[in-house]
C-alpha cells in the first residue's frame, strides 16, 4: 500500500518536474547560437575551482559599508552545498528503500565505505542545520543589503516578503531533521538489524536522537518518528525539486553547466557582429539573447555580489546588475509560451527572426539609462560566484539602441562624428597626433620600418594635454633604455575601442580595420602601449580582424627593463611623493590580469612607499570612464570618480598612481574638485619612472 | 509635396585648415569632408516635416565634385528619399550654384527648398537668397526656434518650422532676439544652427541608403550660363598666435597689460 502511494507520489512529482524542465530547456534551445564547446580543459578547471571548491564564495572580498559576515555567508553556502552533495547518496538510499528494503548504493554499503560516509553525513546534517539557522537570522534579523537590495537602483527586492527564501530554508532544515529522525528511530526499533547495528556508532548525532526517542516513547514512538521522518524527507525532496526551476534555486541545477559554459575567450573580447548579413544589429527582444545568456538568467541566485561591486549602483545610477538580470528573467518566464511558439530562434542572422514580446530595451523593461550607466568595468562578473556575464549583454542591448534606433545620450553624437571624421573621439585634427613628440626626436615607423617595437600611443596619449606628459615620459624611458622602437605619428589611427563599448559596432569595425591596415603596412610584430583600452583591443580584439600581435603594456615592459638593469632608478626625483597608492585600471587589471607589474615598478623606486586601497586588484573600483562613459555626462552628485578618489584618500597618499589615461583624467579631475591640486596629485606610473631615471 | 534640400560637401569643421603657399586655395591632402553642418540641420528639419505630412518626399541635391556623393549618402542614411548630384569640375560661384539649384527645383517640381543659411567653408550666405530670387519665391532666412535644443519638443523631434496649409511659420534669429514671420509657400527657407539637433544615422538607415536612387547630372549639360561672376583671388591664413607667457605677480601682469598690450 505505502509502496504504491509512494510510487504514485514520485511519478506525479517527477512528471510535473519533467514538464517544467522540458519547457525551460526548449526555451534555452531557442536562444541565439554561441559556441561554448571549445577549451574543454579550461572549462573543467573552472568547474572544479568555482563550482566545487566554491572559490568565489569563500574568498575574502572587500565590502566597505557592509558587515564582515558576507564572507561568513559564503562559508555558509559552502557547507550547505557540500552538505547537500554528500546527502545526495543518502537521498538515493531513502528513495530506493521505498521499494527495496535496506537498499545501499555501492560502495556505500555497511562493510565498505558505508560507515565513514555516514559519519560525514551525520556531521554535515548538523552543520547544515546550523547554517539554516544562520541564514534565517540573516533574512529575519540582519537584513543585509545583499539580500534586500542596494538602493536606489535595486528596489525590487525591498518590498517583497521573501516567503520563498523562508520556505526553502524551512525545507532544508526539515530535510536535515527528518533524516535524523529516520536514522535515529531505526536504531531503536530495528536495533537487531545487523546493518543498523553497524551504522549506529558512525552516526553519533543520529544515535543521540535515537536514544532520546527511545527514552521518551520506546520502540513505538521510535518507529513512528522514523517512518514519519522517511515520508517527510522524501516528500519535501519531491516538492523541493519542483520548486527549483520556478525559483532562484534553479541554480542548484544550472550552476554546473553555467560555470562550465562560462566565457573562456579573452575576457576583453566582445563578439564580432556580422554586419553584412545581419537583419538586426543588436539585442532588443527577449529571444535574441544567446542560449548561454538565457542560462545566465536561469542561474542567477540573487546573491547580490554583482550589485555590491557595481560602481554604477554605488554612485546612485539606475543600473544594478542583479536587478537587470532578474527583470530579464521575469520577462523571459512571462513570455515563455511565445518564445516556444516562435518558429525560429532569435539568431540575428536568420532570414526573418521571429521577435518575441515587446522591445525590452526602453521604458518597457530595461531603461536606456540603465544601459548607459555601465562602465563595462567587469566588477560584477568578477564577483559573481557562478560566472554570469553582464558586459556582453549590456553591450548587445546598447548595440540595438545605437545601431538600430540611433538613440543615445546626445553628447555621444559628437564623439561618434569626431571618430568618423578626425579619427579620434577628441575631434582634434589628425595632424596634431604627433604634437607631443615635437622636439623630442622620436623615431617614426615611416623612417625606421624595422623597429622592433611599435609604440602605439593611442588617442588619449596623443591629444589630451595631461596625458601627453605621460606619453613623453614613456618615450623618455624607452630612449633611455635604448629600446628599438618607433611611433606611427600622424599615420596612427584610433582602434575604435570606445565605439565598440558604446555599442557602435559598425563604427568600431571600420576603424579597427583601418587601424589594423596601417599597422600591417609595416610588418609589425610587437606593439607596446600605455593605454589599457588600446592594449585590450589590440591584444584581444584585433585577432578578429586578422591582426595578431605580441602586445605588451608599458608597465609590463618597463618592469622587465628595470629587472634587466636597463633602467635604473634613483631616489631623488623631482616628485616629492613618498606614499603612493595605486589605482587599478579595469582593462589592465580585471580584464587582462596585469596587477603586479605596476606595483612591482612602484616598489622598486627607492624611497617610495606603496599603500593599497581597500578595493584593489581584482576588486578595484572603476574610475568611471570605461565603456564610453568618458564621453557621457554624469550628474555631479553621482560621480564614480569622486567616490574612487575618496577611497584613495583614505590611505593618506601623497599621490595616486594610475596606469591608464582615462583613469588619469578621472582621478585627476576628482582630486582637483577636492582642491587637492599640488597636495595630492594623480601621476602615471611611467611619469614616476621617467622622473627618477638615474 | 516635394522638399528639396541642399547638401554641400565641406571640409570637416574639426580640421586644421592650411592655406596653400601661393594663396590659391587650401591644402586638401588628407582633408576629411563632411556634410555642411547647416545643411545637415536642413535635412533633419525636412525629415521632421515629412513625418508630419503624408506623401511628402525629401530630395537631396548637391552641386560640386563627384565625391559629394558621399555626403548625399549620409543624408540618405538619415532618411531622405533620393538624391541628385550635379557635378561640375569648375569652381562655381554662389550665383552659379543658385542657377543650378533653380533648374533642379523647377525640373523636380519642388514645393519647398530647405537649405543651410551658409556653408562653413566660404561663409558666403548668398545662395539661398539668390535661389529665391530666381524662383521668384518668398524666402525665410536663418530659421531657428523658440524652444531650446534641450527641450522635450526637440527630443521628440517636433519640427521647428510650422507648416499649415500653404503657409509656413518661421522663427528667425535676429540680432538680440527672435522674430516670427509667416510666409506663403512655396518658399526657400534657410536654416540656422539652433533649429534642431540632427539625428545620427542608424545602421539600417545606412544599409538602406546604399540602395536609394542617386541621380548624377553634369552641370555643363544643363544649358545654363555658369561662368562665375565672382572669383576668389587670394586666400591668406590668420596670423599665427603668439605663445602665452607666465607672469610672476599681479603687478607684473598689470604692467604688461598696460605697457605692452596697451589693453588697460
Ligand atoms: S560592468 Fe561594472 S558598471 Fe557594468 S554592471 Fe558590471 S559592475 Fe556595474
Ligand atoms: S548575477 Fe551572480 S552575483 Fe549577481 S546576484 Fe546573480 S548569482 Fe549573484
Amino acid at each position: 500500500m505505502s509502496t504504491i502511494l509512494f510510487l504514485a507520489m514520485m511519478v506525479a512529482a517527477l512528471a510535473v518536474f519533467g514538464r517544467t524542465m522540458y519547457r525551460r530547456t526548449a526555451v534555452l534551445l531557442k536562444g541565439a547560437p554561441d559556441d561554448r564547446f571549445d577549451n574543454v580543459g579550461e572549462r573543467i578547471q573552472n568547474v572544479l575551482l568555482y563550482a566545487f571548491a566554491q572559490k568565489k564564495f569563500i574568498q575574502q572580498e572587500p565590502r566597505p559599508g557592509t558587515s564582515l559576515s558576507e564572507q561568513t555567508a559564503g562559508w555558509m553556502h559552502f557547507f550547505i552545498f557540500w552538505g547537500f552533495t554528500i546527502l545526495a547518496i543518502q537521498v538515493v538510499h531513502m528513495f530506493a528503500r521505498g521499494f527495496v528494503e535496506d537498499f545501499y548504493l555501492f560502495p556505500f554499503t555497511p562493510g565498505l565505505l558505508g560507515g565513514p560516509y555516514l559519519l560525514m553525513k551525520d556531521f554535515m546534517e548538523v552543520i547544515v542545520l546550523g547554517c539554516v539557522v544562520y541564514a534565517l537570522y540573516r533574512w529575519g534579523v540582519e537584513h543585509p543589503k545583499r539580500l534586500y537590495g542596494y538602493k536606489p537602483a535595486e528596489d525590487r527586492l525591498a518590498g517583497q516578503s521573501h516567503w520563498e527564501a523562508y520556505l526553502i530554508l524551512c525545507f532544508i532544515g526539515s530535510i536535515m531533521i527528518s533524516g535524523k529522525l529516520y536514522d535515529g528511530g531505526r536504531m531503536v526499533f530495528e536495533a537487531d538489524n545487523a546493518h543498523v547495528q553497524a551504522e549506529m556508532y558512525w552516526q553519533p548525532f543520529s544515535y543521540m536522537v535515537g536514544v532520546a526517542l527511545g527514552g521518551i516513547g520506546g520502540a513505538g514512538l521510535a518507529e513512528l518518528a522514523s517512518d514519519a521522518g522517511w515520508w517527510i524527507h522524501n516528500a519535501i525532496i519531491l516538492v523541493f525539486l519542483n520548486l527549483l526551476p520556478l525559483s532562484k534555486h534553479f541554480h542548484i541545477l544550472t550552476f554546473l553547466p553555467n560555470v562550465f559554459f562560462a566565457k573562456t575567450k579573452p575576457k576583453g573580447q566582445l563578439s564580432k557582429q556580422d554586419l553584412e548579413n545581419a537583419t538586426s544589429f543588436g539585442t532588443s527582444h527577449i529571444n535574441q539573447f544567446t542560449w548561454k545568456q538565457v542560462l545566465d538568467m536561469y542561474s542567477c541566485t540573487e546573491c547580490g555580489r554583482c550589485s555590491s561591486h557595481c560602481p554604477a549602483t554605488m554612485s546612485g545610477k539606475e543600473l544594478a546588475p542583479r536587478q537587470l538580470m532578474l527583470n530579464l528573467r521575469d520577462y523571459l518566464y512571462e513570455n515563455e509560451d511565445t518564445v516556444l511558439a516562435a518558429k525560429q530562434n532569435g539568431d540575428a542572422s536568420a532570414e526573418e527572426p521571429m521577435l518575441v514580446g515587446e522591445n525590452i530595451v526602453g521604458d518597457r523593461l530595461i531603461k536606456d539609462e540603465v544601459l548607459w550607466a555601465c562602465t563595462t568595468c567587469r566588477a560584477c562578473e568578477e564577483a559573481c560566484p557562478i560566472m554570469i556575464e553582464y558586459v556582453d549583454k549590456i553591450v548587445d542591448m546598447r548595440r540595438h539602441l545605437v545601431q538600430e534606433e540611433a538613440r543615445f545620450p546626445a553628447e555621444l553624437t559628437r564623439t561618434f562624428k569626431s571618430m568618423e571624421t578626425t579619427g579620434n573621439p577628441w575631434g582634434i585634427d589628425a595632424s596634431d597626433r604627433e604634437a607631443w613628440a615635437k622636439g623630442l626626436d622620436i623615431p617614426l615607423m615611416a623612417d625606421t620600418p624595422d623597429a622592433e617595437y611599435l609604440y602605439y600611443v593611442g588617442c588619449a596619449g596623443a591629444f589630451d594635454d595631461r596625458n601627453k606628459r605621460t606619453t613623453q615620459a614613456v618615450a623618455k624611458i624607452l630612449k633611455a633604455a635604448g629600446v628599438n622602437f618607433a611611433i606611427l605619428g600622424k599615420e596612427e589611427l584610433c582602434n575604435g575601442e570606445t565605439a565598440r563599448r558604446i555599442g557602435n559596432e559598425y563604427l568600431f569595425q571600420s576603424m579597427a580595420e583601418m587601424c589594423n591596415e596601417v599597422i600591417q603596412g609595416y610588418n609589425v610584430k610587437k606593439i607596446l602601449t600605455n593605454c589599457p583600452h588600446c592594449f585590450n583591443t589590440l591584444k584581444n580584439e584585433f585577432p578578429q580582424f586578422g591582426g595578431d600581435y605580441d602586445v605588451v603594456h608599458a608597465t609590463e615592459f618597463v618592469r622587465e627593463l628595470i629587472a634587466d638593469g636597463k633602467v635604473e632608478l634613483n631616489g631623488n626625483g623631482a616628485a616629492t611623493s613618498k606614499r603612493i597608492t595605486y589605482h587599478d585600471s579595469c582593462y589592465l587589471g580585471r580584464y587582462n590580469e596585469v596587477f603586479d607589474a605596476p606595483r612591482d615598478i612602484l616598489k622598486s623606486v627607492p624611497g617610495l612607499e606603496l599603500t593599497e586601497m581597500e578595493r584593489s586588484r581584482k576588486f578595484g573600483m572603476c574610475c568611471g570612464a570605461g565603456g564610453g562613459r568618458m564621453w557621457m555626462e554624469e550628474d555631479a552628485d553621482k560621480r564614480v570618480n569622486f567616490q574612487r578618489v575618496d577611497q584613495a584618500l583614505e590611505t593618506k597618499p601623497d599621490a595616486v598612481a594610475v596606469a591608464c589615461p582615462f583613469c588619469m583624467t578621472m582621478i585627476d579631475d576628482g582630486l582637483k574638485s577636492k582642491n587637492l591640486e599640488g597636495k595630492v596629485d594623480a601621476v602615471d606610473v611611467m611619469e614616476i619612472v621617467a622622473d627618477r631615471l638615474a | 509635396m516635394k522638399i528639396l534640400v541642399t547638401v554641400k560637401r565641406v571640409p570637416d569643421y574639426n580640421a586644421i585648415i592650411k592655406v596653400k603657399g601661393d594663396g590659391s586655395g587650401i591644402v586638401t591632402e588628407n582633408l576629411k569632408y563632411v556634410v555642411n553642418p547647416f545643411d545637415e540641420i536642413a535635412v533633419e528639419e525636412a525629415l521632421r516635416i515629412k513625418a508630419t505630412v503624408s506623401g511628402a518626399e525629401v530630395v537631396l541635391v548637391s552641386v560640386g565634385s563627384k565625391s559629394a556623393a558621399e555626403q548625399l549618402r549620409t543624408g540618405l542614411a538619415m532618411g531622405a528619399d533620393r538624391a541628385v548630384l550635379v557635378t561640375s569640375d569648375d569652381e562655381l560661384d554662389s550665383l552659379g550654384v543658385a542657377k543650378v539649384l533653380h533648374k533642379v527645383a523647377t525640373d523636380e517640381g519642388a514645393g519647398r527648398v530647405l537649405m543651410g543659411k551658409l556653408a562653413i567653408e566660404d561663409d558666403a550666405n548668398q545662395t539661398g537668397q539668390m535661389l529665391a530670387a530666381l524662383l521668384d519665391w518668398p524666402q525665410a532666412t536663418f530659421a531657428s526656434k523658440v524652444e531650446s535644443l534641450e527641450s522635450d519638443e526637440e527630443k521628440k523631434g517636433v519640427p521647428g518650422i510650422a507648416i499649415s496649409g500653404e503657409s509656413a511659420q518661421v522663427v528667425r534669429e535676429v540680432d538680440g532676439g527672435l522674430e516670427t514671420i509667416e510666409t506663403a509657400l512655396p518658399a526657400v527657407i534657410t536654416v540656422d544652427l539652433r533649429l534642431n539637433v540632427p539625428r545620427y544615422a542608424s545602421l539600417p538607415g545606412i544599409m538602406k541608403a546604399r540602395k536609394k536612387e542617386l541621380k548624377e547630372l553634369a552641370a555643363g549639360d544643363l544649358g545654363i550660363d555658369l561662368a562665375p561672376k565672382v572669383k576668389v583671388t587670394k586666400l591668406s591664413p590668420p596670423p599665427e598666435r603668439q605663445a602665452g607667457r607666465k607672469v610672476e605677480s599681479v603687478e607684473e601682469l598689470v604692467k604688461a597689460l598696460h605697457d605692452e598690450a596697451k589693453a588697460i
